[in-house]
């Protein structure tokens, strides 16, 4: 059966989204940075990508650069929002949604000509309410995969959909340049360039054993995806909940005494989140991002006693901290990730007057939210964190 | 005052990132203390000994000589009583550095008296209590009590110390920071054990009873063992050279060598040749400089090419013994110079040898000699600006990048102090502009800040160092200075007739030679006479130069006798400053000098080789006028004789010697320490100096106004400047490096580019070599060599271009060549270097163009297609038995040759230039509608007086200080046409610096201006222009 994927790609998705919080923004270049003059980029707008910023450049290199640059302190939490929304409004017109990334969709809507029409009409008709609705134009691509309807999309401008007739896919791929193939690489990318192969079209006509000579196993697969031959599935995204708290540090930090105040804050909040939910965390993930841009991470399965209070949560957390924090460079966030989060059950004591392990802990911790509970978050906190 | 403690234990910051003040800081310190002894114990050294004998006694101090001896296992403060216990200190240092299982114990004598023990280790004081005198050693600190319980208990006498490591309690931080840069930690991660306590300065003899309160033997014990420590004499005796062969009469030596070398060098004797070498004999003889001589010359004789220079050139026993090539008699070289018998310090002969043969050299002279008695000076190596911001970023966790930002933003000489005073002063009047409104309140820019320190250089324009950086500079200044370790020296070797570890202690040095611990101006204070045997690239340029004229034509020439300063070529090139390539004379600078001067001359390229330190020596211009008629009037009277010859301007260091002489009646003695104060801009010393330069000169009647002329000469350039000898010798290797050139273009340039350390790189040298007519072919497998090779009219490009090419790779190349001839087919190739060659290195070879010649009908794809394949097929694995036949030959698909433009961007990606055509032309199209209007080089001198544009890729840049102070830059640009020099004067200096590199191609607009015929560029604007190679760039 010939699949219909529709994919809906919004560029720049972050930057759009704050664009459309506050629409004065849209006329000048802007970036999306965490706070503090030494942040790295991390979303820009169109215009800001014409002056040549990217992702990942210093933001005091970019203020250089361009001197009119508008900098908003990039909202994650906003825009994972704004993204699973899309999802849920997508799923309206299918169960088999897939939001690969934030502002890029793909949606299986084979076998659904009969309740919303042709795939093209429906594929319009979905990028109209996204922009009705949410304000956000998407490029929109229609074909019998996810491949091709990928690339599709990218060849399109914004609000408008490229779809490609079943079994027009490889004369659609031939003249595109080779890196418009998702799973061909920058170093793929020279390498084909080397052996002035520069089109799709020229990699699709290889015989896949010739390619196997220089490629090896990979060869058969990019003449594969040159052909537009693709039959992965669209997978629908989960969400499990999960409690995370990151900090950024006021400014970049290597005392290991300060760092570790901050980290005890984290698990204070994370501690506190967890007690309200009445849940324990089954696992933890924790990451460090150094100033440099480069972030370490670990993840660790906690012990199956519940962890509520917030000591014995730092006493666990702490070798993860010292095992990745390594080098000799100052650390500017940390994120800290509790996930398989549980009813905490412990077996109730068989003697009542054996005092249970922990139960004077988690008295003094009870202690202290109700203090907090009466009096606000902030009122009392452990010396460590200060 | 006679204090009851005397600091036995004291670190200076010799004992390397432990230790944090100066020895002269110290005993300052200790004098305001109220202390009359000191020791210095620096770990495992006395690296800072003669400093610190000097500073002792320009502060009042008795010094105290000694050292911690610390090994893995065990540490003790040994001090020197005796002058044989300095000797038995210093060996048994030596030994420490230079022996793996080196024991303390052991290594101590039987039984001496020469020296005394301090230490806390009772197992090591057990052992030695019968040999040597010991003292149990009590630092004040949780432990001192049961310390000074396990001294009663085994019976030695306690001594109190504080193990000193800084002056004052504030220096506390910068030890951590010390040690967390020399650990690799942060100041957070430094564990306690990695720091000494903060309580360990130097603190007065109140405070040290303070802590002894119940121990009154400890501190009298430091008094007792004070006193008897005897203080070493001042002065060490000068150790000269021995010459080897002992048995003969060296000075009947010396005069028969010097008899064989007036045959050789003049043919014939006269009397003045007579005259001059019995004088020069006596001064030697009697100065003991026999064996000196002859050990050098012995050294000299090992190999063919060699030039020696400084004021040893000005010897004819050293013409004559064949050390030096400069006829001293002929351009009238003064031997008082170098030998004097008013001359208190001690002269040196240097000599360059090519800088590949030095260290085949050095292993020759140390066989000969024994590894005992001779040894290389050290330098101490300190924390430069950018070294000390950049370790103090690290400490700071600062991310490399950002520290790179900074760093390369400094000016390579700049001076964190200097930047800081400047940058408080800056701050000062930012702050009162401020105040009084001009600024509007300061955007971002809060009090604190305004106080922190700035670099006030334009590169750090609208670039603001955000916190932590101002902490960070505010400490790296105060790094500057502190030695971090020792290195050898680039070429001082002392050779003693005995064992060097007596006079001095001697260790390892990374390169695996044995080094003294002393660098050059401690050692020459402690009488080790030195000979300076230094590597020279343009030397090696010569010999191989010379090597290629006699493979290519048959021509020989005999280097020592090659004399080619009246060669008209020669003179010509030079003349119109067409040297670059050539030997001293190739810098902007220096040819712009020899192009406005005209002469092709020897007298006056010695001239010029001295004036054009420093470069922007105002009295250049001045020189010129004269040289090019102006009349002028010598200074005084007096002086007109003197400096005839130098267009009545200063030019030598012996210039300021003679002048002193005739106008303030120095002696010689008192003339020459002028001239060395002058060099070491000693500020307080220059005062004394100009008073009794004023004082001599008003005895003998010359005006004020004279005395201000002289010494504004005297302070603007005599600190850089040659003496004459030296700047003759140097000449003399210009002119037979210029003579080459101007002969044997192909064989020359072959030669600069591929011994490398030139003033411009590979590429400019190529731009140079095309200008001259000659052709440079790419690399190819079979002609090309490792290095350059030119014959004819053409130059053929060496592997040893070919940047990341494995050097294995490369030397299994030319084995496999060599051995059995040239390849035929790329296959070939590879399968007769089958594992040497990695992939890597295969598709450099083909990226250069280096398999183009058999590569067959394959055009550049398909060879990349062919040598991918070829790899991939030898390191797939084996799955089953393999075959008994060939395997198939490798089906190459076929695949449309590249455009244009791809072959120079490969030969940029792999050469780091592109070769078959200029960077310029490839921008051709990103100069826009602008380009078409600009002028190019060969003709800039018709627009002389008027603005144009010019397209320009870098060639060479060199940034100058203005006399206010401004920053301002000679940069030298060329063209498809030719090379010019352009000048970004303070104001466009400010606002391009942070455009301006030498990877882009730059669009330049200025005026044209001319001095002495020669045409510049003053540039008003530049605007960069990317064309896509800047990557490639080397």
């Amino acid at each position: 059966m010939v699949r219909n994927i529709v994919h809906m790609q919004i560029r720049d998705f972050c930057a759009a989204l704050e664009e459309l919080r506050r629409p004065e923004l849209k006329r000048g270049p802007l970036v999306l940075a965490q706070a503090g003059e030494r942040a790295v980029i991390q979303g820009v707008n169109e215009p800001a990508r014409k002056e040549g910023l990217r992702e990942g450049l210093a933001l005091s290199l970019a203020r250089r650069r361009c001197r009119r640059l508008q900098v908003m302190v990039a909202d994650f939490y906003h825009y994972r929002e704004k993204h699973l929304e899309i999802v849920r409004e997508l799923g309206l017109c299918s169960p088999l949604v897939e939001g690969s990334g934030p502002g890029s969709y793909f949606i299986d809507i084979t076998g659904t000509r009969r309740l919303f029409g042709a795939g093209p009409d429906l594929a319009c008709r979905m990028e109209k309410e996204l922009s009705a609705k949410m304000g956000l134009r998407a490029r929109v691509g229609l074909a019998s995969n996810k491949l091709v309807s990928q690339v599709a999309a990218q060849c399109m401008a914004p609000g408008d959909l490229g779809f490609i007739f079943p079994g027009n896919e490889e004369a659609f791929l031939s003249p595109l340049p080779v890196d418009f193939l998702p799973g061909v690489g920058e170093v793929t990318a020279s390498k084909l360039a080397g052996f002035n192969i520069l089109r799709i079209g020229q990699l699709a006509s290889f015989p896949g054993d010739m390619l196997a000579a220089v490629f090896g196993r990979n060869g058969e697969r990019l003449v594969k995806i040159a052909k537009g031959l693709d039959t992965s599935a669209v997978f629908v995204s989960k969400e499990s909940q999960r409690i995370s708290v990151s900090k950024i540090m006021e400014r970049d930090e290597i005392d290991p005494g300060r760092l570790e105040s901050a980290l005890f804050e984290q698990v204070e909040e994370a501690g506190w989140d967890l007690r309200r939910l009445n849940r324990r965390p089954g696992r933890l993930r924790l990451e460090i991002r150094y100033a440099d841009g480069l972030s370490v991470d670990t993840q660790k399965r906690l012990p199956f006693w519940s962890l509520q209070a917030d000591r014995p949560l730092f006493q666990s957390v702490l070798p993860a901290f010292h095992q990745i924090f390594r080098r000799r460079v100052a650390v500017r966030g940390l994120l800290m990730e509790f996930s398989d989060l549980a009813m905490p059950s412990a077996q109730l004591p068989l003697f009542t007057w054996k005092n249970q392990k922990g139960s004077e802990e988690r008295d003094l911790q009870e202690a202290l939210d109700s203090i907090r509970l009466k009096f606000g978050k902030k009122i009392i906190a452990w010396a460590r964190a200060v | 005052m006679d204090p009851d403690f005397v600091h036995l234990h004291v670190h200076s910051f010799y004992s390397m990132m432990h230790g944090v003040n100066s020895p002269e800081a110290l005993c300052r310190e200790a004098k305001k203390a109220g202390f009359s002894h000191l020791a210095l114990t620096d770990s495992n050294g006395f690296y800072g000994l003669v400093n610190f004998l000097e500073a002792a006694s320009a502060a009042g101090i008795e010094p105290i000589v000694g050292a911690q001896v610390k090994t893995e296992k065990t540490s003790a403060v040994l001090l020197a009583r005796t002058p044989e216990g300095y000797e038995i200190l210093s060996e048994l240092i030596t030994r420490r550095h230079t022996e793996h299982d080196f024991s303390l114990s052991q290594s101590l004598p039987e039984r001496s008296r020469d020296l005394v023990v301090l230490s806390a280790d009772p197992e090591l004081l057990h052992g030695l209590r019968d040999r040597v005198e010991c003292f149990f050693e009590i630092v004040p600190g949780p432990s001192d009590r049961k310390l000074l319980r396990i001294a009663k208990q085994i019976g030695v006498s306690p001594v109190a110390t504080n193990a000193v490591h800084f002056a004052g309690i504030a220096d506390y931080p910068l030890h951590r920071l010390l040690r967390a840069i020399g650990l690799n930690k942060t100041m957070g991660s430094l564990a306690p054990q990695d720091t000494v306590a903060a309580g360990q300065w130097l603190k007065s003899a109140r405070e040290m009873s303070a802590c002894f309160p119940d121990c009154p033997e400890a501190l009298a014990n430091t008094v007792l063992i004070a006193q008897s420590c005897l203080t070493p004499p001042n002065r060490f005796r000068t150790v000269f050279p021995n010459y080897l062969d002992k048995n003969e009469d060296h000075l009947a030596l010396l005069v028969f060598e010097c008899r064989k070398g007036i045959g050789w060098r003049y043919g014939k004797t006269g009397p003045k040749i007579e005259n001059r070498l019995a004088e020069e004999l006596e001064l030697i003889s009697a100065k003991g400089f026999v064996d000196y001589f002859l050990v050098v010359a012995d050294i000299v004789r090992r190999r063919t090419v060699h030039c020696g220079r400084g004021s040893g050139a000005a010897s004819l026993v050293s013409y004559l013994l064949g050390i030096t090539h400069v006829d001293p008699l002929r351009h009238n070289l003064l031997f008082g110079r170098f030998l004097n018998p008013e001359r208190k310090d001690l002269p040196d002969i240097d000599v360059d040898f090519p800088w590949d043969e030095r260290d085949g050299l050095f292993e020759e002279i140390t066989a000969l000699y024994g590894s005992e008695r001779l040894a290389f000076i050290s330098n101490h190596t300190g924390f430069r600006a950018r070294a000390s911001v950049r370790e103090v970023a690290k400490v700071y966790g600062m991310p490399v990048s950002d520290i790179k930002e900074v760093t390369s933003r400094m000016s390579y000489w700049s001076s964190l102090r200097i930047e800081k005073q400047k940058g408080e002063r800056g701050a000062g009047s930012r702050k009162r502009e401020a105040g009084s409104g001009k600024r509007g309140g300061g955007s971002g820019e809060g009090g604190e800040d305004l106080l922190a320190p700035r670099f006030s250089h334009p590169q750090f324009h609208n670039f603001s160092l955000e916190p932590p950086w101002p902490e960070i500079i505010d400490l790296a200044s105060r790094l500057e200075a502190i030695p971090r370790n020792i290195s050898t020296h680039c070429g001082g070797v002392v050779i003693v007739p005995d064992r060097v570890s007596r006079y001095v202690p001697v260790q390892i040095s990374a390169k695996g030679v044995r080094i003294i611990q002393w660098e050059k101006d401690q050692a020459e204070k402690a009488g080790l006479v030195k000979i300076d045997l230094l590597g020279n690239r343009s030397l090696a340029v010569i010999r191989d130069a010379l090597a290629a004229v006699r493979k290519n034509t048959g021509k020989a020439i005999d280097y020592a006798s090659f004399n080619p300063v009246d060669d008209p070529q020669t003179q010509k090139i030079i003349s119109r400053g067409n040297t670059m390539g050539v030997f001293y004379l190739e810098s902007p600078a220096m040819r712009l000098l020899q192009a406005k001067a005209g002469r092709g001359d020897f007298e006056h390229t010695v001239i010029h080789s001295s004036i054009i330190r420093p470069a922007a020596n105002r009295y250049i211009r001045q020189y010129l006028a004269r040289l090019h008629g102006e009349v002028w009037e010598p200074l005084h009277p007096r002086l007109e004789e003197i400096l005839a010859e130098n267009y009545g301007i200063l030019v030598y260091q012996e210039d300021v010697v003679q002048c002193a002489m005739a106008l303030a009646g120095f002696s010689w003695g008192e003339a020459d320490s002028l001239r060395k104060v002058i060099s070491k801009k000693s500020r307080e010393q220059l005062r004394d100096y100009r008073v009794r330069f004023e004082r001599g000169c008003a005895a003998n009647g010359v005006s004020a106004e004279v005395v201000e002329k002289v010494w504004d000469m005297f302070t603007s350039f005599a600190g850089y400047s040659f003496c004459k000898p030296h700047s003759a010798s140097y000449a003399l290797v210009s002119y037979k490096s210029a003579y080459l050139k101007a002969h044997h273009p192909a064989e020359f340039m072959a030669a600069v580019i591929s011994n490398g350390g030139g003033y411009y790189s590979a590429f400019a040298y190529i731009s140079e070599s095309r200008r001259m007519g000659i052709e440079v072919p790419g690399p190819d497998i079979n002609e090309s060599s490792l290095s350059y090779t030119g014959r004819g009219k053409t130059m053929r490009v060496g592997f040893q271009q070919l940047q990341g090419m494995r050097k294995s790779g490369l030397e299994a190349l030319i084995g496999e060549k060599d051995r059995r001839g040239p390849f035929s087919s790329i296959e070939e190739l590879l399968e007769r270097l089958r594992g040497e060659l990695t992939i890597a290195d295969a598709l450099i070879l083909a990226k250069s163009g280096a398999l183009d010649s058999i590569r067959g009908s394959l055009n550049r794809p398909q060879t990349l297609w062919l040598i991918e394949a070829w790899f991939n097929r030898v390191t797939a694995p084996v799955v089953c038995q393999p075959s008994l036949f060939r395997p198939p030959s490798i089906k190459i698909p076929g695949l449309p040759d590249f455009p244009p433009g791809t072959k120079p961007a490969h030969e940029a990606q792999t050469m780091g230039f592109p070769l078959s055509v200029h960077p310029l032309e490839l921008a051709g199209p990103y100069f826009g509608r602008l380009g078409r209007s600009t002028v190019p080089a060969f003709r800039m001198a018709e627009y002389i007086g008027r603005k144009i544009r010019m397209k320009g890729w870098p060639v060479t840049r060199k940034e100058v200080m203005t006399k206010e102070g401004e920053e301002m830059e000679f940069f030298t640009f060329e063209d498809e046409t030719g090379i010019f020099e352009t000048v970004f004067f303070p104001q466009p200096f400010k606002r391009f610096c942070q455009d301006l590199d030498m990877s882009h191609a730059y669009l330049l607009y200025g005026l044209v201006e001319s001095e002495f015929g020669v045409a510049s560029l003053s540039v008003d604007h530049a605007q960069r222009v990317t064309i896509g190679l800047e990557r490639g760039r080397g």
